[in-house]
């Protein structure tokens, strides 16, 4: 290893750097605390019929978040009760792998993750694209598409190893509050 | 008394050093942030369950050294005691086997014996007092080892280069 080597390391790493977008983390604190009280919203929503009968009560908590880049901020945690059970949805943050917001339900017996994500995705290994090479002449190239803005959605995510996404509706949510709650 | 039949399958000091780092690759590269596998998990977990796992790695492999000196601690012993070998230590090995077979202490026997033919002592201590993270380990880690001193694979690692050493037996460290 010469100096040489060490000096176009460190250029290459500068230039990957310098590559880098720069993100404005407030405006994705923002973002992705506007899709929790979205989410919020669709759990209401689908549980409204009960809760003006008054079989599940809903209510809300503030939490702290701490987050790399962000720092500390305010989100609400949703708490559904339903006789003895307690369902809590936790959010974790948007500074996250391969997604924009997580967050878990936690219940007396398991928990399940939601994650906002591309609504294209179904997996996680939708994630990635992947490119066969024979030698150096790719078999499959994909012609450049021109960049679609995203659109975010909430999905629940299965159990590794399969990480299969879900969409949040009516029958997903009444599922999960079965699930978590031995149900 | 009857012999025992040896297997030759005690690992070696290099197999198991290379078993340790071609597992410590993998587990790094699994626990990269570009697998899909994590989407959804904060850095911090993905962070912390890679040190768990590494940690562990770490205690496992640093039982499988541990394992294998004593391995090749019994088998230089055995072999001794049957090709006859007539330095003064096989003579004290086979005395010693005349008198307990291949149910020997390692620490108490065989180690014991040791003390008296290598040049430096403080080395066989420091095995004996390894053996002792060794029980800890092999028995489920249930009660709070006092142990003297930290160790983990590179330590016990260091350990079986030094035993080789002293000892003259080829653990292939």
């Amino acid at each position: 290893m010469t100096k040489k080597d060490f000096e176009d390391f460190l250029n290459k790493v500068e230039q990957e750097k310098s590559e880098t977008p720069t993100i404005d983390w407030n405006k994705e604190k923002d973002e992705w605390l506007a899709y929790l009280e979205k989410l919020y919203t669709i759990f209401e929503e689908c549980l409204s019929e009960y809760s003006k009968k008054g079989i599940v009560a809903i209510e809300y908590q503030d939490i702290e978040i701490i987050e790399e880049n962000i720092g500390t901020y305010q989100a609400r945690s949703m708490i559904i009760k339903l006789g003895n059970e307690q369902i809590k949805l936790k959010p974790i943050g948007t500074n996250l792998i391969g997604a924009k917001g997580r967050v878990d339900i936690t219940g007396r017996v398991g928990s399940v993750m939601l994650i906002l994500v591309d609504s294209r995705m179904k997996s996680a290994s939708d994630h990635i694209k992947i490119t066969v090479n024979i030698g150096n002449t790719p078999i499959k190239k994909e012609e450049p598409k021109a960049e679609q803005p995203i659109e975010w959605e909430w999905k629940f995510v299965s159990a590794p190893p399969t990480r299969k996404y879900q969409p949040v509706n009516e029958e997903t949510i009444y599922s999960v509050i079965m699930e978590v709650s031995n149900g | 008394m009857d012999r025992v039949p040896l297997s030759s399958e005690e690992l070696t000091i290099k197999e198991i050093e290379d078993y340790y780092l071609a597992t410590e690759r993998a587990l790094r590269s699994f626990y990269d942030k570009s697998n899909t596998y994590f989407v959804g998990n904060t850095f911090d977990e993905l962070e912390s369950e890679l040190n768990s796992r590494l940690e562990e790695l770490n205690k496992a492999t640093a039982f499988t050294v541990l394992a294998a000196i004593e391995a090749h601690l019994r088998v230089d012993y055995l072999q001794r005691v049957y090709n006859k070998d007539k330095d003064d230590l096989s003579r004290k090995f086979r005395a010693l086997h005349n008198e307990k077979g291949s149910r020997v202490s390692l620490s108490e026997d065989i180690l014991e014996l040791w003390k008296d033919h290598v040049a430096k002592k403080s080395v066989v201590q420091d095995i004996r007092a390894a053996l002792n993270f060794r029980h800890w380990l092999a028995h489920g880690r249930y009660w709070v080892a006092k142990l003297g001193r930290r160790y983990d694979f590179a330590t016990v690692l260091t350990l079986a280069v030094y035993a080789q050493n002293v000892t003259n037996i080829d653990m292939g460290a």
